[in-house]
């Protein structure tokens, strides 16, 4: 039961991470991001091909998640700002093409085989008590809170604040001086560096494939929902439960029934939460 | 841009990405024409070209209901590929159990509708991406409960479909009839419901929903009809697509359907029937001509999502509207030279 727990709380942390970003894409653009874990990607193989050079883990993975941040800056001026005038819809086909795309460029450039991802904490663990605790659980998990809790912090700021502005009422905060192209490429930057941090901790320890990103970002949308895509703390929170029942569910119930608490979950949030969310939820201009 | 297109008959400013061409083929001579080419087609072609037709309008007919709920009412459902596979068991199913095809069919169509209904039911409070999120969970959850369900699906296994007997006739020929028969029965149907007083409220929903009630319009009533509508839709081309395709697997009818559907959607125009047809059309193009390369099937169809989105916002479709345009706009400009 408690190895189910950490796990659990291991894979949440990935969800979480992935939801996090998500809610910070959404805070400055007003935009699912679907490519959201692919987005993570390239970064990922960066610091997977630094490491295959005999680079130490942490500045590879530094330099992967500076990578990331300057692929999603790039990708919002390109793919994304010009679109903005023209509302949800669009953006959000702009995303769902990119996941096709990023996926498909990172298996055309370094190859569809699974890679190692070893990372000098990747192995062995603490044992006390007859449980076993892997030094690569703590990390994520660790890692997960500090991000979250920094992050909150973050949006307390000048920069936070204007970005929260920015998608409550862009036109007031431009009103108000706000430049909203800089805040959308900071959130895109942001949002996809977390992503490659997210997709790094899920890999490490296992194989980085070109197939890893496509049943997290599910999750991380379920998560993300539970947050009402506002929430950073409610995203996070929920990123952890989702991982905690799966394992649970999969222990108790089966593990074919596993990928389906996410689905469950977002389906009847949706229908028990509606009258609270059309409540928070400002009506459209006329 | 939008200023020089036509608006549709419901003369309300509609968003960039949506082109209403009013009749993108005018002439009822151009489209008798159509259908008698489409009528004598399997004299000219191959076995193997009647099985790519066949799947074209089948993948017309799939998108049909996906762009009456996106084109029409403005709804993003993305549950589409969870109600194609839907169809595609259930009805097989149902046939494999004794009941003949076309009353499985109807049953099936109709139970689609119900579960639409269900998977709707949130639409009529929502907006755009919880929508959208909820109902993609929605559609993999069907898929989900296919599989799981292996007693009677096979499971990841796959599910063998009892064929069609067609009286003797070449199994090929006749079901691309059947594919023809159903895509211009439902292009008609679908098409003059639309052109009526539903598809015009469905459009006023879409875009001033905010002002519908004092109408006396419900947008929960008309967003419901759409989400029905599209899950009915989607079941029925998925009972087809069975029959084509002779074998199921769980696998058919993942995320990857719906985003290929959207790649239709989108590369061939919301809101137009005519253009599900031309995305359609390259869709299976695509997927033949690269049949062994995934790979470069996928980043094809992101980069003509993207392209599509990004610089011809109403998909192929509306390139005609487009090209008048720009020959108005130059001819205009000549004009007031010459002035």
């Amino acid at each position: 039961m408690f190895q189910q727990i950490l796990s659990g709380l291991e894979a949440g942390s990935w969800y979480a991470l992935l939801a996090i970003s998500i809610v910070i894409v959404m805070k400055a653009t007003d935009v699912p991001n679907f490519a959201q874990a692919q987005i993570g990607m390239p970064g990922a193989y960066v610091a997977v091909n630094l490491i295959g050079l005999g680079w130490p883990a942490i500045p590879a993975m530094l330099v992967g998640i500076c990578f990331g941040y300057v692929l999603g800056a790039v990708i919002e001026r390109i793919a994304i700002r010009p679109l903005a005038a023209l509302g949800h819809f669009p953006m959000l086909v702009m995303t769902i093409g990119l996941t096709y795309a990023l996926v498909s460029i990172v298996t055309i450039t370094f190859g569809s085989e699974p890679r190692n991802f070893p990372t000098s904490w990747s192995e062995g663990g603490w044992e006390f008590a007859g449980l076993y605790v892997p030094y690569a659980q703590v990390v994520t998990i660790l890692l997960g809170i500090v991000l979250a809790v920094v992050l909150t912090y973050f949006f307390r700021t000048t920069w936070g604040v204007r970005m929260r502005a920015i998608s409550e009422n862009p036109g007031t905060a431009r009103l108000l001086g706000i430049n909203s192209g800089l805040v959308s490429n900071l959130a895109w930057g942001m949002g996809a560096a977390i992503s490659t941090l997210a997709m790094m901790l899920h890999t490490q320890g296992t194989v980085l494939a070109d197939s890893s990103a496509d049943p997290l970002i599910l999750k991380a949308f379920v998560a993300a929902v539970l947050g009402s895509f506002t929430s950073l703390s409610g995203a996070f929170i929920g990123g952890l439960s989702i991982g905690v029942l799966e394992n649970i569910t999969g222990m108790y119930i089966g593990t074919g029934w596993k990928e389906a608490v996410a689905l469950v979950i977002v389906v009847a949030y949706l229908f028990v939460r509606m009258p609270v969310l059309v409540k928070t939820i400002k009506p459209r201009e006329v | 841009m939008s200023t020089t297109l036509p608006t549709n008959s419901a003369s309300v400013a509609m968003p960039d990405w949506v082109s209403h061409p009013k009749r993108p083929i005018q002439s009822k001579l151009i489209r008798a024409l159509l259908l008698l080419g489409m009528i004598i087609l399997p004299w000219f072609l191959g076995g193997y070209y009647i099985y790519i037709v066949s799947l074209v309008l089948v993948y017309t007919l799939s998108t049909l209901g996906l762009n009456v709920m996106i084109g029409w009412t403005g709804q993003i459902g993305l549950a589409a590929a969870g109600f194609f596979g839907l169809g595609a068991y259930a009805t097989s199913i149902l046939n494999e159990k004794g009941l003949p095809w076309i009353v499985a069919l109807v049953l099936v169509g109709l139970f689609a509708a119900l579960v639409g209904f269900i998977d709707g039911f949130p639409a009529v409070r929502l907006f755009g991406f919880f929508l959208a999120i909820a109902s993609l969970a929605f559609g993999d959850l069907i898929l989900r409960f296919i599989i799981e369900a292996d007693g009677i699906t096979g499971g990841g296994g796959g599910y063998p479909v009892q064929l069609l007997e067609f009286w003797g006739m070449n199994r090929e020929i006749a079901l691309y009839y059947l594919c023809l028969l159903a895509i211009v029965a439902f292009m008609v149907l679908v098409g003059r419901v639309l052109d009526g007083r539903l598809g015009r409220t469905m459009l006023a929903v879409n875009t001033i929903e905010i002002a519908t009630p004092s109408m006396g319009i419900a947008p929960p009533k008309y967003k419901l009809i759409a989400f029905m509508t599209s899950g009915s839709i989607a079941a029925i081309a998925g009972a087809i697509f069975a029959q084509l395709l002779t074998y199921l697997s769980p696998d058919m009818f993942k995320t990857s359907l719906i985003i290929t559907m959207l790649v239709m959607l989108i590369v061939g125009g919301v809101g137009s029937l005519w253009g599900s047809f031309a995305g359609a059309i390259f869709v299976v193009f695509v997927q033949e001509w690269l049949q062994a390369f995934q790979v470069y099937q996928r980043i094809v169809f992101g980069v003509s999502l993207m392209l599509c989105i990004g610089l011809l916002p109403g998909g192929l479709a509306s390139l005609s509207e487009r090209l008048r345009g720009a020959f108005a706009k130059r001819s205009g400009r000549a004009e007031g030279a010459a002035a």
